[in-house]
């Protein structure tokens, strides 16, 4: 499966989903995405900025202290940024990968399977590599 | 000093940062006659004069409020709209007060999103012009001007006393205070200083993280470990609160929190 077929098949699983963004978190470049209506590049821009900034800057770094023992020195892999018109849930592909999943739905969606659903994706993804 | 004045402090320091005037914030209603009646709502809260801008999908309405009243529609204004711009509304019974109603409620029914923000105003006209809210509701035929909202500080309070066990600790920020805390007396020890950490990187790319002028309620950063401590900051008007949560549960509560602002 490609990396294109896998967020297809992402976005098309999950009712709400209008944009599924395969992104480098070290370059902040779009590398492949599935959505509605071809986005903008700034809007792709601003989804790869906010991704890296949420599980490799700032706001990472800043959420670590909080993690304990348990996850000592683990990056940050799941990052959620909820707004009243939408919901964006920023997943790292796996252990420290530079690369991460970015999936834009309404605020309503159930983001437990969001999230469940964009970890098989990433698997599809790491799998077919 | 107290344990959280240092955070306090800091929340001075990037709550100014952040608020900057006229932030918009959405305006509520589900069909043009709620959002006619959620407008009339603004007006009425408004007392001193500010150029209120209702953005309508992309486009731009600017009126002049004061004194509770609706002052005029500002140019510019496009389409049936021009011709009632920049004109002060005399009374209720000008013919351009149900004619506003009319362009507006056009507008609004097709309208996916409207925001609304407010700046200050040096009035070009005297306090006692406009049409006040009430009339203006009479007038327009909206059903209210109540706001029945819960106010934010309440709902948080609410959000926090359910958490019980699905919360390792958190503290509720009103404004720049600590107002209240909650959860294991250790952890919620060394929580100041990791919200004041936390905090420092949120507001300092704050626009990066939240581009469009939606509100943002809900931020968790998490490292996607079971029951590993994961970081859940909600927030609704000058209500905040921070978390620290099983990982288990972030989803869970995320939606739970973003169900009880948009409700």
């Amino acid at each position: 499966m490609t990396v294109s077929e896998a967020l297809d098949a992402m976005r098309s699983d999950l009712p709400g989903c209008s944009l599924v963004a395969y992104t480098d978190l070290s370059s902040r470049l779009v590398l492949s995405t599935s959505s509605v209506v071809k986005p903008m590049q700034e809007q792709l821009d601003a989804l790869s900025q906010a991704a890296q900034i949420a599980l490799d800057g700032t706001l990472a770094d800043g959420a670590a202290p909080v993690w304990d023992d348990e996850a000592a020195g683990e990056p940050a892999r799941t990052a959620l940024l909820l707004t009243e018109s939408e919901a964006r849930v920023i997943l790292r592909a796996g252990g420290t990968s530079a690369e991460a999943l970015v999936c834009v739905c309404t605020p309503d969606s159930d983001l437990a399977a969001v999230i469940a659903r964009g970890q098989a994706a990433l698997d599809d993804i790491l799998a077919a590599a | 000093m107290s344990d959280f004045s240092r955070l306090e402090e800091k929340l001075t320091k990037l709550r100014g940062r952040e608020r900057t005037p006229g932030e918009p914030r959405k305006l509520r209603g589900s069909d043009a006659a709620e959002r006619l009646a959620a407008f009339v709502t603004e007006i009425d809260e408004t007392i001193l004069p500010r150029r209120l801008t209702l953005t309508v999908d992309d486009t731009p309405w600017h009126f002049a409020i004061a004194n509770r009243r609706l002052q005029a529609l500002l140019a510019p204004a496009i389409g049936d709209a021009a011709a009632l711009a920049g004109k002060p509304l005399p009374d209720a019974e000008d013919p351009s007060v149900p004619a506003l109603a009319k362009v507006l409620r056009e507008a609004f029914a097709g309208a996916e999103t409207i925001h609304i923000s407010a700046v200050r105003l040096t009035s070009p006209f005297p306090s006692d012009v406009g049409v006040p809210a009430p009339m203006l509701a009479r007038v327009w035929n909206v059903s209210s001007t109540e706001r029945a909202e819960v106010p934010p500080e309440e709902r948080m309070r609410s959000f926090l006393s359910a958490l019980g066990r699905d919360a390792l600790a958190w503290l509720r920020i009103d404004g720049e205070e600590v107002a209240e805390q909650g959860g294991d007396a250790a952890r919620v020890g060394r929580m100041a200083e990791q919200a004041a950490v936390f905090l420092d990187g949120y507001f300092g790319k704050f626009d990066s993280l939240f581009p469009d002028p939606a509100q943002s309620c809900v931020t968790v950063v998490s490292p996607g470990i079971g029951e590993a401590p994961s970081v859940l900051f909600v927030e609704y008007g000058e209500a905040s609160a921070f978390i620290a949560t099983p990982t288990t549960n972030v989803a869970r509560l995320a939606m739970a929190w973003q169900r009880m602002v948009t409700e």
